[in-house]
C-alpha cells in the first residue's frame, strides 16, 4: 500500500524541516524516499502536516480512571458520541470510555500516547483498557517512587539489585519507564501523613524523597532504560511548592543520561510541572513562579518538562499522590476516592471544577502559560493537561490557540478569567507566539525523542507512517480557526492507513502496547528474583506467580529489548 | 458511590497497618470465611507483627453471630438503625452533644468510647456487608457510611471496603464502566449508554414488563430478583448462559452451560479490592463445551448476519 501526500507545508522539527512545501511517501506503514505512479495521492494543498501527535503524560487507561467513570455518571453527560457504524458509543468528557478515548486522540491527530501511572499490582486492569483502546499506539509508567522494595535496596544501597528489581517489575508489569509520584508522600499517606520536603523522612523506613529519587534516577541510567525517570515531586498543588521543585531537579544534576535505546540527553522529566510552579505561603498571598521554574530549564540540560495547563473546565482529578487528593477533597468536598495499593503506592480521585471565575484557578491557568512562554529550551518542554488533572486532553487545541495568539490569550486573560492572572503573573508582559514548528516540537518531536521513540515524532524515511494533516493557514491569528483546525484533522494517518479525514472517523485500527524487557545479569536477576520470591508471601495478597502481566493482554506487544548484562 | 466517593485500600493493606478493624453488617466467618484468617485480623502484618494482638475488633450486628462473638466490642445494633449511629459516631466525631441516651441501641457512652478508639487508631479498616446495604436506608446507609470515613481521615487513617461476594460482579462493573462510562443498569435502545438506576435496571425493567426477551449470564435472577420481577422473566423467552442448575436456569427456555473460569478455561476475575486475578485453565471443558466469551462471540457474529 502506497500513499502520498502531495504539497503540503510540512513541519518536522527532528529533520529541521520548517514549513516546507514538500511531498511524504508512504510505503507499508513506512516513510519512504519515493514511491510508485500507483500511490494514492493525498491533496495537502493548504494544509500543515505534522508528525502523529505523542502524548507523554496522559491518565487513560486503569484503576484510577475507572474508578472515575464509576464514581462521575454526571460526567458521562457532558459528552456522548453516539454508536456510528463500526465505531462504538460512548460517554465521558473528562474520563472518556476507552473507545472514545482513542477516537478523539485521532481526531486530534495523536497516534502515540503514556498512560501516566500504572500500580503494578493493578497492570492487568491497565492492560485490559488498553485492548479496548483503539487507534493509538500507548504504554505505560509503572509508579516506583513509594515501593518497598524500592526503599530496601536503597536504604542498603544495593544499587545492582535495584535494577534487577527494576528491571523484573517493568517486565511483569508491562511498563516502559520509572514514574516516581510524591516520593515517601505516598507511603506516609498509608498512615494518613505526607513527607513535605526532599530531606523528611518517611515514616516507617530509613529513607528521604532525596534518597529515592537519587537511587531511581541513577538505576534509570544504569539500565540505559529509553524515558528518564519521570517524576511528580514532593508538594504538589502547594503554595510555595517551587522550592521543592527547584531542589528536586537539582538533586539529579550531575548524573549523566546513558540511554542503550534512543538518544534522549536528559536524566530527569518533570511532569506537569505547572502543579509544582508555585509561589506565596498560602491561597492568599498566591503567586506565580512560572518564570523562574521555564529560566531553571532553560539553564539545565539535564531536564525536560511538560506543563499541565489548566483548561479552566469540570474536570476529573486523579493521582498517585493519595495525601494531595485529601487536601483536594478538602477544598470542595465535593466527593473523594482512595485507594492505597498495598506495598507499591496509592491513588486519590476527586472531581474538580476550575472555574475561570477563581482567583486561585485562573492564576494557575496563568502559570501553566507562563511556563510556555518563558521557556526557550524549545527542545525540552512539551504540552499536556495531565490529562484529566487540568482538563481534558481534547483542550489541546485550545492551548494551543492560547500559545499561538497573543490576541486570543490576551481575550481570555482580561476578558474570561480573574484579575489575580494578570496581576500576579507575568504573561501580559509576554508578546511570544508560539510558531508551528514550536507547536509540532511541543505535541510530537521532544516527546518522542525523550521517550526514545526513535520511528515516532518524525517524518524522516524510515520513521512510521503516523502523520496528521491539519487544515490551517501558518500565519493564522484567529484562536478560535487555530482551534477549531487542531480539533478536527484533515487527515489522521497511522501506518499509512487513513484514521480520520476531514475530521470524521473512518477506520477503526487497534496496535501495539509497548514495553521495556531490560535483561541484566543473569547471577544478578536470580539472586534477586530468590529476595523478591522469599519476601512475596508476606507482603502481597495475590501469589507471586499470579503478579505477571500475561501475553494475552494486549492486542498485540512492541517489546524494547535492552541488553544490560553488563549489570552483574 | 457516585454521590460521596470510594475511599479504599488493596486487602493487605489493613494486614500490614490496621490497628483497628469494623466489621459493619457483615458474618465473615460465614460468609467470607478466609477473609479475617488473611487479610486484616489474624496474620502478622509488616508493621503489625502481633497479628490479632495489635488489633482491636469491633463487630456492628444486631445478632449475635460467630464474628461478633470473637470481637473486642460488639456493637449490638437494633435492626434498620444504621443510618441512625453512623450519624451518631459523626456528631459525635464532629464534636456535637448527643442528648438521647441511646442512639439504635446502643448505649451514649459507648458511642463517644469508639469514636475514640477510632480517633486513636493508627489506621481503621471498615468493612461492610449486605446487611446494611439492603436493609432501611440501603444506599444512603453507605452514603453515610464514606462520609464518616471521610470525616475520620482527618485525625488519621481510614478506609472502607464493601464485602463484596458473587465471585466476579466487580468485573461486570470494571469492564461496564471502561467501555461505556457506566458501570451497571445501562441502556443502549438510544444508540449511546444511559444510565438512570430505577428506570434502566434490570428489576425495574422487568417489574414494568418493559423487556421482551432476557438473556442472563452467571446471575441467578430466579433466586434474588423480587416476585414480580420473576413473574415478567417467566413470560418472556429467557436464555442463560449458566453451568449449573439454578432457580433462574428453571425458567430458561434454552440453557447454554459455559465451561468454569478457573478450572475449564481461563480469564480475568476482579477481587472486591479491584485487583484483577489471572485465572488459568487447569483441565478440558467437556466435549463442546465452550468459554463465555466464546459463546457470546458467536451470538453477536449470529446476531450481526441478521442485521
Amino acid at each position: 500500500m502506497e500513499l502520498i501526500i502531495k504539497n503540503g507545508i510540512v513541519f518536522d522539527p527532528a529533520n529541521g524541516i520548517d514549513g516546507e512545501k514538500m511531498d511524504i511517501c508512504v510505503k507499508d506503514g513506512k516513510i519512504v524516499e519515493s514511491v510508485s505512479d500507483n500511490a494514492k495521492v493525498i491533496d495537502a494543498s493548504n494544509c500543515v502536516v505534522m508528525p502523529g501527535g505523542v502524548d507523554p503524560h496522559s491518565h487513560i487507561a486503569g484503576p484510577k480512571v475507572n474508578t472515575g467513570r464509576i464514581m462521575r455518571p454526571e460526567d458521562s453527560l457532558m459528552e456522548i458520541y453516539k454508536k456510528k457504524g463500526q465505531f462504538k458509543s460512548g460517554t465521558g468528557f473528562s474520563i472518556p470510555s476507552t473507545y472514545k478515548t482513542g477516537y478523539q486522540y485521532s481526531e486530534l491527530g495523536y497516534t502515540f500516547c503514556v498512560e501516566a501511572a500504572m500500580p503494578p499490582l493493578k497492570a492487568k486492569h491497565v492492560h485490559e483498557e488498553f485492548v479496548n483502546t483503539p487507534q493509538i499506539e500507548k504504554t505505560a509508567m509503572p509508579l516506583f517512587g513509594n515501593n518497598w522494595f524500592v526503599f530496601n535496596y536503597i536504604i542498603e544501597k544495593d544499587f545492582k539489585a535495584l535494577a534487577a528489581y527494576v528491571a523484573w517489575v517493568l517486565k511483569v508489569s508491562r511498563g516502559y519507564a520509572i514514574k516516581i509520584v510524591n516520593p515517601g508522600g505516598t507511603e506516609a499517606w498509608g498512615w494518613g501523613m505526607n513527607v513535605h520536603s526532599l530531606d523528611d523522612p518517611v515514616p516507617g523506613f530509613d529513607i528521604t524523597p532525596r534518597e529515592i529519587i537519587r537511587g531511581l534516577a541513577k538505576v534509570n541510567e544504569m539500565l540505559g532504560l529509553p524515558h528518564s525517570i519521570h517524576v511528580h515531586p514532593n508538594n504538589l498543588g502547594h503554595p510555595g511548592n517551587w522550592e521543592t521543585t527547584l531542589e528536586t531537579m537539582d538533586c539529579v544534576k550531575e548524573i549523566k543520561p546513558a540511554p542503550r535505546v534512543g538518544n534522549r540527553e536528559t536524566v530527569y522529566h518533570n511532569t506537569h510541572v505547572q502543579f509544582h510552579s508555585y509561589g506565596g505561603t498560602s491561597w492568599k498571598d498566591f503567586e506565580a513562579k512560572g518564570v523562574e521554574i521555564a529560566e531553571y530549564v532553560n539553564k539545565n540540560k539535564h531536564v525536560t518538562i511538560d506543563v499541565g495547563q489548566i483548561t479552566l473546565d469540570e474536570t476529573t482529578t486523579m493521582t498517585a499522590d493519595g495525601p494531595m487528593e485529601f487536601d483536594l477533597y478538602m477544598t470542595t468536598r465535593l466527593k473523594w476516592a482512595n485507594c492505597d495499593v498495598e506495598v507499591e503506592t496509592g491513588s486519590g480521585v476527586v472531581p474538580f471544577i476550575y472555574s475561570p471565575k477563581g482567583p486561585v484557578y485562573s492564576l494557575q491557568w496563568a502559570i501553566g502559560l507562563e511556563i510556555f512562554l518563558y521557556t526557550k529550551a524549545m527542545d525540552r518542554i512539551m504540552l499536556t493537561t495531565d490529562h484529566p488533572n487540568a482538563g481534558p486532553f481534547t483542550r489541546y487545541p485550545r492551548v494551543i490557540a492560547w500559545l499561538m495568539s497573543k490576541k486570543y490569550r490576551d481575550e481570555w486573560l482580561y476578558n474570561k478569567v480573574h484579575k489575580w492572572a494578570h496581576q500576579r503573573s507575568r504573561i501580559g508582559d509576554s508578546d511570544r507566539e508560539y510558531t508551528l514548528y514550536e507547536i509540532a516540537q511541543v505535541t510530537r518531536t521532544n516527546a518522542a525523542k525523550v521517550f526514545g521513540l526513535t520511528e515516532k515524532g518524525h517524518l524522516g524515511v524510515g520513521a512510521d507512517a503516523d502523520i496528521a494533516i491539519y487544515e490551517i493557514d501558518p500565519e493564522e491569528k484567529d484562536g478560535k480557526k487555530i482551534e477549531k483546525a487542531f480539533r478536527y484533522v484533515k487527515y489522521t494517518i497511522k501506518r499509512g492507513e487513513i484514521l480520520v479525514k476531514d475530521g470524521e472517523l473512518v477506520n477503526e485500527k487497534y496496535y501495539e502496547t509497548w514495553y521495556v524487557d531490560v535483561k541484566v545479569g543473569e547471577e544478578l536477576y536470580n539472586e534477586v528474583l530468590n529476595d523478591i520470591r522469599s519476601k512475596w508471601p508476606k507482603l502481597y495478597s495475590v501469589s507471586f506467580e499470579n503478579y505477571p502481566v500475561s501475553d494475552k493482554l494486549a492486542n498485540s506487544w512492541k517489546v524494547v529489548k535492552i541488553d544490560a548484562t553488563d549489570i552483574n | 458511590m457516585q454521590d460521596s466517593g470510594y475511599p479504599v485500600a488493596t486487602l493487605a493493606e489493613a494486614t500490614h497497618r490496621a490497628d483497628l478493624v469494623i466489621y459493619w453488617a457483615c458474618n465473615p466467618i460465614h460468609a467470607h470465611p478466609r477473609h479475617m484468617t488473611r487479610y486484616p485480623v489474624f496474620p502478622r502484618g509488616f508493621f503489625r507483627e502481633r497479628g490479632r494482638k495489635d488489633r482491636t475488633l469491633i463487630v456492628v450486628d444486631p445478632r449475635k453471630t460467630d464474628t461478633a462473638k470473637i470481637a473486642d466490642i460488639h456493637l449490638q445494633i437494633e435492626q434498620h438503625k444504621d443510618y441512625e449511629l453512623i450519624s451518631a459516631l459523626r456528631a459525635a466525631l464532629n464534636g456535637l452533644t448527643i442528648e438521647a441516651d441511646k442512639v439504635a441501641g446502643i448505649p451514649t457512652e459507648v458511642i463517644y468510647q469508639v469514636v475514640d478508639t477510632c480517633k486513636s487508631a493508627q489506621y481503621g479498616a471498615l468493612f461492610f456487608g449486605m446487611g446494611i446495604t439492603m436493609t432501611r436506608g440501603k444506599h444512603r446507609n453507605i452514603d453515610n457510611a464514606i462520609r464518616l470515613v471521610i470525616d475520620l481521615n482527618r485525625y488519621t487513617k481510614f478506609i472502607l471496603t464493601p464485602m463484596r461476594g458473587h465471585y466476579n460482579v466487580n468485573g461486570f462493573n470494571q469492564v461496564a464502566s471502561w467501555i461505556t462510562g457506566y458501570s451497571y443498569a445501562i441502556d443502549f435502545s438510544r444508540g449511546y449508554p444511559v444510565y438512570n438506576p430505577g428506570e434502566t435496571s434490570t428489576i425495574n425493567l422487568l417489574k414494568r414488563g418493559e423487556v421482551d426477551a432476557m438473556l442472563n449470564i452467571a446471575a441467578d435472577a430466579g433466586a434474588h430478583f423480587p416476585q414480580k420481577a420473576i413473574e415478567h422473566i417467566a413470560k418472556i423467552p429467557l436464555i442463560c448462559i449458566e453451568p449449573h442448575k439454578t432457580p433462574t436456569t428453571e425458567l430458561a427456555n434454552i440453557i447454554l452451560p459455559p465451561a468454569l473460569a478457573g478450572i475449564e478455561c481461563d480469564g480475568i476475575a476482579y477481587r472486591m479490592d479491584g485487583v484483577p486475578i489471572e485465572l488459568k485453565k487447569i483441565i478440558e471443558p467437556p466435549e463442546g463445551v465452550l468459554p463465555d466469551r466464546e459463546i457470546i462471540e458467536r451470538l453477536i457474529k449470529k446476531v450481526k448476519e441478521y442485521l
